[in-house]
């Protein structure tokens, strides 16, 4: 594989879980709901599906698990944010901690009962038996690297950006989204039940998270750590702030931060020197991207705080 | 349901003051806010200690034991220095309704920062360099708050956001110095040289703890001074509860929106230092542990209600969990992780307020209760005081011995009705209760039946019985009067 193919190849693959993730995560902020816990929710996707698959083996039901827990805790999570009213970003915050605390807990937990013995859940399954291959276009130089050899949840991201499109767009519940968005009084004015749609959206947003965990513990990384998500949910939530909640822009701001972690990591690779420097550059993209992005959204408000409220 | 109770209360009782009621149930509503959700995750913490097969109530023996002997106070005394700096770091900015995550980094920063200084400037003598250290990490503190403070003061760029992406860059960029320029070739983990001797703060005695637990108390009053009594600890407070009113009251949010999140920085800075020059003394990776002294000053400010006394009470529980967290691992078979699910359990139910706002059943119901308690004691002082003076004047009179034990039974009253109606239709004059009125028709009220009306009903007494000058009375002084003018009530409209 030449420099642009690995650069190409390596940008699907950290692109993949931030489309994923600020998929999942922009259906919560449409309900006006910034979700911090992203981050908590595919530590825990991905905790479960490594310890179903470290002991079944089987990738299917490691995704069902995956699908099962995220569904609990974005249940968990709207109870807190909607049934309570909770400060969310604190219940989002306490999530990402306890998700670590948690995964920390289950590796030391597996080490004493000797079910284990190292720091990390390994996955078994070996990544060829994941790897989806086209054949009519493997062979071919750019487009190969781009479409095919990829594992499920990259085809699955596709599938999830037309879900998502189509939900919110199309389906009279994700109409009730958006006027839920815009407006909570009017959404109850006119009789939407809104406390109902924004458990749906939640247990959704949750769900389509944990599919992010689930590929990076399980395709990628092939381990479970409790920092085996490296901020990929605050990228992601970077995401669709910069798209403004939009699932083709937020798709197109998760593929620049993408690149950006593929080019830090494959100009790293070429240069020892800089490579830990380099891991800084995603970041900092990021919150350049952020501040252009919001320099031109300021420049449009004239009602009085708009400068300095959301 | 239940504001009709309250309403229905009021109305009978008048007497209980309102402001001492609503104050007693907002101190009662906040304690059960912060109290229920340290039970909730004391309980639910229990699942992971019994899936290690451990006896929760050993293990939270084990936490709380050190808060009981004085070295291990000392040291939980240590711990409080830093965690308080940190939960006042995260209150200044949440307050204000800034979410400053980079305190964290602040925190890392200004504890990398004397790392480097104290080992490179350790021949400096002990009372310049301390100092020093100090000022520099305060410093670099702030420095490390200015970026996102800019980007939200002037562009609106989500500040949270914009630190929690800082702080990942700013653990690498140190990773990158700590393993490359100032990294210590004799030490087998990746870490900065050890600060020199005269940048080390001294435990006292055999204990651990230091003076800088002394700094941090006086950087505590410096702040509460700061937030009660000053117009920019007002502002603070008024930015987090209307920000675009804040505005337009003249306040100049941007610059107030910088002042806020460099000052944050500064606290946090002097944190960082506190925790390297007594705790750790070289920079590490784990220099501020799992997850993070950022973090738990999180938890510090929500537990202590982000408010600085709050913070202080926080910091002090918070010490002793601290403490407890490294012998738990040490004297018990369960991880050290345990105490980490526990803090993120108390940050998760502590996001959500048990008893919510003013309008809330909860909140209503709590200041029910409390009205119904006032009410009882207020009556039974009332009585006790009744009685001792009706005892008093009772010696001379005579006759009022009698109508205390008579008003036992208290159906007295409800027995007089329909034959009296007819017989004495109107007003009896004052002169009238000196003779002894017949008994059978019209006793005097008793004490307990006064008790029991409320000021109309008295008042309408007072005026039947031709008593004047009681307008302006409250409750106890018009029942002796009426009691000490012996008036008689004329049963009307059938009994009630």
């Amino acid at each position: 594989m030449n420099f642009v193919d690995s650069i190409l190849a390596q940008t699907i693959i950290f692109a993949v879980p931030i489309i994923i993730s600020a998929l999942g995560g922009l259906l919560a902020y449409k309900i006006n709901i910034v979700n911090i816990g992203l981050e908590g929710f595919m530590v825990f996707s991905a905790l479960v599906s490594t310890v179903v698959m470290y002991f079944t083996g089987s990738y299917m039901w490691g995704l069902l698990s995956a699908i099962a827990i995220s569904a609990i805790m974005g249940l968990i999570y709207a109870f807190f944010a909607v049934t309570q009213k909770a400060n969310f970003v604190i219940t989002g915050f306490a999530i990402n901690i306890l998700a670590a605390a948690v995964g920390g807990f289950v590796i030391k937990h597996l080490n004493t009962i000797g079910k284990l013995n190292q720091n990390s859940i390994p996955v078994t399954l070996e990544q060829s038996k994941m790897q989806l291959i086209i054949p009519a276009v493997h062979d071919i130089p750019i487009l190969g690297a781009l479409l095919s050899g990829h594992t499920p949840m990259v085809f699955l991201t596709i599938v999830l950006f037309v879900i998502v499109s189509v939900f919110l767009y199309k389906t009279r519940m994700g109409m009730y989204t958006q006027v839920i968005g815009e407006s909570e009084d009017a959404a109850r004015s006119v009789g939407i039940k809104v406390n109902k749609v924004k458990y749906i959206v939640l247990i959704m947003s949750a769900v389509i998270v944990g599919f992010a965990g689930f590929n990076i513990a399980v395709e990628q990384v092939r381990l479970f750590s409790p920092v085996v998500i490296a901020g990929t949910g605050f990228i992601a939530i970077a995401a669709f702030y910069c798209g403004d909640g939009r699932p083709g822009r937020t798709t197109i701001y998760a593929l620049i931060f993408g690149l950006t972690q593929s080019l830090a990591m494959n100009i790293g690779l070429m240069n020892n020197a800089l490579a830990q420097i380099l891991k800084t550059v995603p970041y900092i993209t990021i919150i350049i991207v952020l501040t252009i992005n919001s320099l031109l959204k300021v420049r449009n408000k004239l009602d009085r705080g708009a400068h300095y409220v959301d | 349901m239940a504001i009709k109770e309250v309403k229905a209360v009021t109305n009978k009782k008048v007497e209980v003051n309102p402001v001492s009621v609503e104050r007693t149930t907002s101190t009662i509503s906040s304690a059960i806010n912060i109290i229920v959700p340290i039970l909730l995750a004391f309980l639910i913490a229990m699942i992971p200690i019994l899936i290690s097969k451990e006896n929760p109530a050993t293990v939270y023996r084990v936490i709380l034991d050190s808060a009981f002997s004085l070295r291990g106070f000392a040291r939980i005394l240590h711990y409080m220095g830093p965690l308080l700096l940190a939960g006042l770091a995260i209150m200044i900015s949440f307050k204000a309704g800034l979410f400053n995550m980079g305190v964290e980094s602040s925190i890392i920063v200004a504890g990398f920062t004397t790392a480097v200084l104290g080992y490179q400037l350790q021949t400096l003598p002990r009372m310049v360099l301390i100092p020093l250290l100090l000022v520099v990490a305060i410093v670099v503190g702030v420095l490390t708050a200015v970026i996102p403070a800019l980007l939200k003061a002037y562009l609106n760029v989500n500040e949270m956001v914009v630190t929690l992406l800082l702080n990942y860059a700013i653990i690498e960029i140190l990773k990158a110095l700590t393993i490359g320029p100032f990294r210590d070739p004799r030490s087998g983990t990746v870490s900065t040289h050890a600060v020199g001797q005269n940048a080390i703060f001294k435990g006292f005695g055999n204990t651990q703890l230091t003076a800088f637990f002394f700094i941090a108390v006086v950087a505590f009053i410096l702040v509460w001074f700061l937030y009660r009594k000053t117009k920019l600890g007002y502002e603070i407070r008024s930015l987090g509860t209307n920000l675009q009113f804040t505005e337009a009251t003249g306040i100049k949010v941007r610059r107030k929106i910088i002042i806020i999140m460099l000052l944050s920085g500064a606290v946090a800075g002097l944190a960082g230092a506190g925790w390297l020059m007594s705790e750790e003394y070289k920079y590490s990776e784990t220099f501020s542990s799992n997850p993070g002294l950022g973090w738990d000053g999180m938890v510090i400010s929500l537990l202590g209600g982000h408010a600085p006394e709050g913070a202080f009470i926080a910091a002090l529980f918070y010490g002793i969990l601290k403490v407890g967290s490294g012998r738990v691992a040490f004297n018990t078979d369960v991880p050290a992780e345990v105490v980490t699910i526990i803090q993120a359990l108390l940050i998760l139910f502590l996001s959500v307020k048990m008893v919510k706002d003013k309008n809330s059943p909860a909140y209503i119901s709590i200041k029910h209760l409390i009205y119904r308690a006032k009410e009882k004691r207020l009556l039974r002082k009332e009585k006790r005081r009744a009685k001792k003076e009706g005892t008093l004047e009772a010696k001379p009179l005579e006759v009022k011995e009698e109508v205390l034990e008579v008003k036992k039974p208290e159906v007295v009253e409800v027995k007089e009705p329909k034959v009296v109606e007819v017989m004495e239709p109107k007003v009896e004059p004052v002169q009238v209760v000196e003779t002894p009125p017949p008994a059978e028709e019209l006793k005097p009220l008793t004490i307990k039946a006064l008790v029991a009306k409320t000021i109309p009903e008295l008042k309408a007494i007072a005026r039947e019985n031709n008593i004047s000058g009681f307008s302006s009375l409250n409750k106890k002084e018009l029942v002796n009067l009426l009691y000490r003018s012996k008036v008689t009530e004329k049963p009307n409209k059938e009994g009630k």
